[in-house]
């Protein structure tokens, strides 16, 4: 069917609707909203086909102009509503795309901290550097003002952190408040994501802490802490191997 | 179930008849012009898959009453091939909506919850349903009429 033709077969069944309102006229102007879609016509093609439609009506001698206007109404709100099932479809798509891109982020600023720790060597002070990076890349992936590392090094506690540079006049402040709220209140979830690191036999290294994030933390968030804290416990325990001596070295 | 419509679906003259009970149902559950539309819309969708698909079929439709919400639930079943592989059928771009978006997809996105069981060779029933929240002057004159027809104790 032409522009022309769909402009024809949309005229006659608004005119039916005019002189027959019911289910029946509506299912047409339905159908002929999906009969637009499928042949790829704008809104704006539909609205001036519809536009035409009318005018064609209200000119007739005779009209009830308010019918006409009225009948106009149901008929176009019928007719977009194939529409509204595209606009929502794009709706996803773009929410989809901004996830992927996000997980596009992950993996990419995952592979840069993969690649920052393999560069840390046995040097003194190595294993500071490390837990430094851990928290800058926690911090920054996820969005979060603040990130904690803690671990124990031969029974030596070591800690890390990492604030975004917004934060830079109240550093010292959110330090002192956050630190004080992790012993006072060890599972405020609003605030404060945590993550454990753990060696490859299950035993607890230390934790990974994320605090304040604009709008709060999401489940995607804390699932990305958790793949991060795995990430982390791997590079702190191949680091340790390495300082140490491999097993049979 | 006495609440329940039953609309059987064998052409597309019932699929006129499923639009406008859904649309007269929605209108009495107070949803507004523009719900009323999309539901309708929805309810052509799956009437038109039941047609396209297993040539023959059923759609019921009932109100759904909770407190801070009413809303509407359709089921269409049908008999026919079945769906091979379901998550795929719900998604933009499965063969027979080209990609456009319509059909289950489109009726999916229209409502607020959308389910498909289907076996192949068994049929496919889709339930879906539609919400709308109850304001609080709504639920307290809803009170008030209760307390008036039944005064209690």
């Amino acid at each position: 069917m032409s522009a022309l033709g769909f402009g024809a077969s949309y005229r006659a069944g608004f005119h039916d609707h005019v002189v027959s309102a019911g289910e029946r006229s509506l299912r047409a102007a339905y159908e002929l909203g999906r009969l637009a879609v499928g042949r790829g016509l704008s809104l704006l093609d539909l609205a001036e086909v519809h536009h035409e439609a009318l005018w064609s009506e209200i000119r007739l001698e005779g009209v009830d102009a308010e019918a006409v206007v009225r009948a106009a109404g149901e008929f176009f709100l019928e007719s977009v509503s194939a529409y509204e099932m595209v606009r929502r479809g794009f709706e996803e798509a773009r929410q989809t795309a901004l996830l992927q891109g996000s997980h596009l982020d992950m993996l990419r600023q995952l592979s840069d901290f993969l690649a920052d720790t393999s560069l840390v060597s046995d040097a003194p002070g190595s294993l500071e550097e490390v837990m430094r990076l851990i928290a800058e890349h926690a911090r920054e992936l996820i969005g979060a003002r603040l990130c904690v590392v803690s671990l124990t090094d031969d029974g030596r506690p070591l800690r890390a952190s990492s604030y975004s540079p917004d934060d830079d006049d109240q550093t010292g402040k959110l330090e002192a408040d956050h630190l004080s709220a992790v012993a006072s209140f060890p599972n405020a979830p609003e605030e404060r994501i945590r993550a454990a690191l753990s060696s490859l036999d299950g035993k607890e290294l230390g934790s990974l802490e994320l605090f304040d994030k604009e709008d709060g933390f999401t489940a995607v968030d804390k699932a990305t802490l958790v793949h991060l804290s795995q990430v982390a416990s791997a590079a702190v325990e191949r680091l340790r191997l390495h300082m140490t001596g491999y097993p049979g070295d | 179930m006495g609440d329940d419509i039953i609309v059987s679906i064998h052409s597309d003259q019932d699929m006129v008849v499923a639009r406008a009970q859904s649309r007269s149902l929605a209108d009495s559950l107070g949803f507004s012009r523009t719900e009323a539309t999309l539901i309708a819309t929805a309810v052509s969708e799956i009437a038109r898959n039941i047609l396209m698909h297993a040539g023959r079929g059923e759609i019921s439709m009932r109100p759904l009453r909770e407190d801070v919400r009413c809303g509407l639930i359709v089921v269409a079943q049908d008999s026919g091939p079945g769906i091979r592989d379901v998550s795929r059928a719900v998604e933009s771009g499965f063969a027979s909506t080209g990609g456009l978006g319509l059909g289950l997809p489109g009726a999916r996105r229209l409502m607020d919850e959308f389910e498909i069981e289907s076996e192949p060779s068994e049929g496919t029933t889709v339930t879906m349903t539609k919400w709308r929240m109850r304001d609080d002057l709504e639920r307290l004159r809803e009170r008030r009429l209760r307390r008036a027809v039944d005064p209690g104790p």
